[in-house]
């Protein structure tokens, strides 16, 4: 008997669903705060689940990789001090993950486990998350996934994949892991009418996402000597903002910290926006500047990665567009090395 | 406003021409219709880039301490950010001759989220400012009129110097001022007014979200110290990790090195990813600094700032409970 | 539909799984080479990384003190000197003086060894040209012991090594060794002397100049400040080295010291991985930005 590859989730089953899950692992979701600030949380009987607009400002990215994360504890001291590596991880769910969300995950993928070594602190969180994935019906003003070989019905890197219909989910399976956890709740077959809708619907989100900027061979056009990097960088304030919201963005720093009786060594987020990112002990700074720290940001997304893994840092999730306290657009600085004017500023 | 946006460019390029200034600080269009971006003018045709709209928030003040060795620099100043620019001079950050002062009459910055509705936020919206004050928002769901009087920045709807005090010259005519909607302290009044548990419980759920971008800090015209506190590893005052107390440990050090000097621009809480109300904070400072001390911020270019000495005549903090 | 393929295994991973846990050292012994570096010796605690910590000159390490923070350093001893490590110590920040107030018995951390590392093997039958300067002389230290524990191996050695003062010399209780090891030449010079001082005075590059060593079936292998090597290099081109024929050791801000904390990159390079030795054939590929 064939597979079938979709099926349908009554929107009503779903909190009862996942709170069915936690009981035997973590369950994250997007879920609003008293003030209507989201972040993905656990669930619990009464939180609001929010599953509208565009992806969320904070992503699913540091389930993988916290902002915080301790690597190991060291107690007493002198040869009898004693490591105990931390790995924080048990077996999880998150919901509403946006397709964007769900692609950035190959690329920390690429650094954390294809990389040389394997990033056993990233794996065992990794291989033990399912991504319950959500199309984005509305796109923000700042994305552009399609430019980046993206979709707001993607289905990288997740298990499954809900379009929201209404009173019920279109729910495609992507992966075995994600066909079992169905089994945890009740759906039914989808008929042609609600896998034409679930499509239509897709389709309607990927017209609204004009081309930013011409992504062929984008990792050519990303020059040394740029006169962009310069005026551009100049409004630049140095914040972690960009490079923090950013799905994929993965430079982190490792620090110390004591207790009374040892410490902790943890590992926290790091951009190379910062003045020390490459500052050395004496001194010396090989990025000493904005121009050098910008250009150093694009060419890694954009160059670099692309270089090594085929694959752009960058799944167009207009976090860093949006979010960014100066206006620097990722789109305009792309299609103006492109020397194609972005859709809606002219090129200077 | 039409006129503003042609004195800005006039006087940009004739300060330029007349090599009076090295450079001009201003705002120029953004990606987007809804955003501007500092402008960092140097050459008298580019004058034409600078705008004046309703979206020109930054506080271009923030540039000015690495500046100094550029010459003279010309900077268009709101009422709020002459005043970042006030307390800079009268902290020795900037020589009060290298500034040039263009202040820009004020009628208030759009918070842009509260502007944008549900169906707004997508590709392809656009925003129109009307002379009269009438913003038009265009969006793939139709057209909408708004008042910008409705959508004004909370720090705005207070704003009461927003015509810089603090200028060389000021451009265009005083606009009708905008009737504050309420005192400056108001909304920190009301969460002062709760009791410690609910403050606790209140500033514990923003603080939990912090992702430590520093977004606020660096936006700040008045945080320019080479090493910030947080950065410096001996002695370790506060840690780089992400714990509920070290971040607020972070925020609550740095409202307190701001007391007396912020200017309450808001630009830290436009900015801040995760929509946690610091103003808050610097407000209630700011209106303790004021009642103790009857010093507001950045209405002067000399003089010592109240936390800045020590007197022995200052008011006890015991004493006047 | 094909299944997208999973990552890892269900096992939960064990202590020797993770790429940031340190091996612990205890230091058998500091030097205080100048008055700003120290060269310290330590010995695995560990019984079994003691005897199977292996390592190549020119590859790093990374030493904690626990509670202060972790730093790289070169290793700068030989592997030909067995049941221990040396690694030389500028005092500079936080976590170097934290190491500078040890003392031998302490305890340290230290992961690696990493990154790659001089091709001893390619360099055999070779002459050999080391120019040093200040700390640089660290990475070099380990690949010039080694040539010399192997000495048969290798052709003519020469060592130019220098700092800014007499002062400012590391490793002077080798510089006899050095000198009289059979087919060797070791000179050394100052930027400025000082009154007890009798050898050459001038910069390094000036020196090797002077001395116009040898080209022929020969590689030049450097290291020292960026300064220094500014003008060296043009100074080995002018004596008709080649791009290939020169070798250094870059030196980056590094955390991880494995290729995921993302900041001791060259362009696409990542100097913990595809360095720090690097031929400067490869340096002239790579943006300047180091």
């Amino acid at each position: 008997m064939a597979e079938i590859n979709a099926t349908m989730l009554g929107a009503s089953e779903l909190l009862p669903w996942a709170l069915r899950l936690a009981a035997s692992r973590r369950v994250l979701a997007p879920i609003a705060g008293t003030d209507g600030a989201v972040r993905y949380l656990p669930v619990s009987p009464d939180a609001t689940l929010v599953f509208s607009g565009g992806r969320p400002v904070r992503g699913p990215k540091e389930h993988f990789m916290p902002q915080t994360d301790p690597l190991f504890t060291f107690t007493g001291s002198g040869p009898a001090v004693a490591l105990q590596p931390v790995f924080n991880h048990e077996p999880a769910v998150i919901f509403g993950v946006r397709p964007c969300d769900g692609r950035a995950l190959r690329s920390l993928d690429n650094v954390f486990l294809r990389r040389r070594e394997t990033d056993a602190h990233y794996a065992a969180r990794r291989g033990q998350t399912i991504m319950v994935g959500l199309a984005c019906a509305e796109p923000g003003w700042g994305c552009f996934c399609t430019t980046v070989g993206g979709s707001p019905a993607g289905t990288d890197g997740l298990d499954l994949l809900l379009t929201d219909l209404g009173d019920r989910y279109h729910v495609r399976i992507l992966t075995s892991a994600g066909r079992e956890l169905l089994e945890d709740t009740v759906c039914s077959p989808s008929s042609d009418t609600e896998e034409r809708l679930a499509a239509e619907q897709h389709a309607r989100a990927i017209v609204r996402l004009q081309l930013a900027f011409d992504s062929n061979r984008i990792a050519e056009r990303v020059t040394w000597d740029s006169p962009i990097w310069e005026r551009v960088a100049r409004r630049c304030l140095e914040c972690g903002v960009c490079n923090f919201l950013c799905p994929l963005c993965h430079c982190f720093d490792i620090q110390d910290e004591t207790t009374a009786d040892g410490g902790i060594r943890f590992r926290c987020w790091d951009t190379c926006q910062f003045d020390e990112f490459t500052k050395m002990g004496a001194g010396h700074n090989p990025r000493a500047g904005r121009k050098e720290r910008l250009r150093q940001r694009m060419s890694h997304k954009f160059k670099y990665l692309v270089e090594e893994f085929g694959q752009a840092g960058c799944t167009g999730c207009g976090r860093c567009v949006e979010m960014c306290p100066v206006n620097i657009d990722i789109r305009a600085v792309l299609a103006e090395l492109g020397t194609v004017p972005s859709a809606e500023h002219p090129a200077k | 406003m039409n006129e503003l946006v042609e004195a800005m460019r006039g006087t940009a390029a004739r300060l330029l021409n007349g090599k009076e200034v090295a450079l001009v600080l201003g705002y120029e269009a953004g990606s987007v219709s809804f955003r501007t971006a500092p402008a960092f003018i140097q050459h008298a045709e580019d004058a034409p880039r600078l705008v004046w709209n309703p979206f020109c928030t930054n506080n271009l003040a923030a540039y000015l301490p690495e500046l100094k060795g550029v010459g003279r620099i010309a900077v268009m100043a709101k009422g709020c950010d002459a005043r970042s620019i006030a307390t800079l001079i009268q902290e020795h950050q900037i020589p009060r001759e290298q500034v040039m002062i263009l202040g820009i009459p004020c009628v208030g910055m759009i918070d842009v989220e509260q502007l944008l509705v549900a169906g707004e936020r997508g590709p392809g919206t656009t925003v129109t400012c009307g002379p009269d004050g009438m913003l038009t928002v265009a969006s793939a769901g139709g057209q909408r009129a708004v008042p910008l009087s409705e959508v004004l920045q909370g720090r705005c709807t207070n704003c009461e110097h927003h015509v810089p005090s603090i200028a060389d010259e000021v451009l265009g005519n005083a606009p009708a001022p905008i009737q504050a909607s309420g005192d400056a302290f108001g909304a920190a009044a009301e969460l002062a007014g709760r009791s410690a548990e609910d403050r606790r419980a209140f500033w514990r759920e923003r603080f939990e979200r912090c992702i430590r971008c520093y977004g606020c800090r660096e936006v700040c015209p008045a945080c320019y110290c080479r090493t910030c506190f947080l950065d410096k590893p001996a002695p370790r005052w506060t840690s780089k990790a992400n714990t509920l107390e070290d971040t607020w440990m972070f925020h609550a050090v740095r409202a307190f090195h701001l007391a007396g000097r912020c200017v309450s621009c808001g630009e830290c809480e436009r900015v801040c990813p995760m929509d946690i109300p610091l103003t808050l904070m610097n407000r209630m400072l700011a209106h303790e600094v004021q009642e103790k001390f009857g010093y507001t911020a950045g209405l002067q270019i000399d003089g010592i700032q109240p936390l800045g000495t020590f007197e022995s005549y200052d008011p006890d903090p015991a004493e006047h409970a | 539909m094909s299944d997208q393929s999973s990552t890892v295994s269900q096992e939960a991973p064990g202590m020797a799984e993770s790429l940031y846990t340190p091996y612990l050292a205890t230091i058998e012994q500091a030097v205080q080479e100048t008055w700003d570096t120290r060269t310290f010796r330590a010995v695995f605690c560990d019984e079994r990384t003691r005897a199977e910590f292996a390592y190549h000159p020119g590859q790093f390490q990374e030493v904690s003190v626990f509670g202060v923070g972790e730093a790289t350093f070169c290793l700068t001893s030989s592997p030909t000197q067995k049941g221990y490590v040396e690694f030389s110590v500028k005092r500079v920040g936080s976590v170097t003086t934290a190491l500078h107030e040890l003392s031998e018995g302490d305890t340290i951390g230290i992961r690696g060894p990493y990154g790659n590392w001089f091709p001893y093997d390619e360099l055999r039958g070779k002459n050999l040209l080391f120019v040093g300067g200040g700390i640089g002389m660290a990475p070099l230290r380990s690949l010039l012991n080694y040539c010399l524990d192997r000495r048969s191996d290798y052709g003519h050695i020469d060592i130019f090594y220098g700092a800014r003062t007499p002062g400012d010399l590391c490793y002077t209780r080798e510089f006899d060794s050095w000198a009289q090891s059979p087919n060797t030449a070791l000179y050394l010079t100052v930027d400025k002397g000082d009154e007890k001082w009798t050898g050459h005075v001038g910069v390094v590059p000036a020196h090797v100049r002077e001395i116009s060593p040898s080209l022929d079936n020969a590689v030049a292998i450097t290291c020292g400040p960026p300064i220094m090597i500014k003008f060296t290099l043009p100074e080995l081109l002018k004596l008709g080295f080649t791009d290939e024929q020169i070798l250094t050791t870059l030196e980056m801000r590094m955390k991880c010291g494995v290729g995921k904390c993302g900041r001791c990159n060259i362009g696409h390079t990542y100097v913990c991985l595809d360095g720090p030795v690097f031929t400067y054939a490869q340096i002239r590929q790579l943006p300047p930005e180091f």
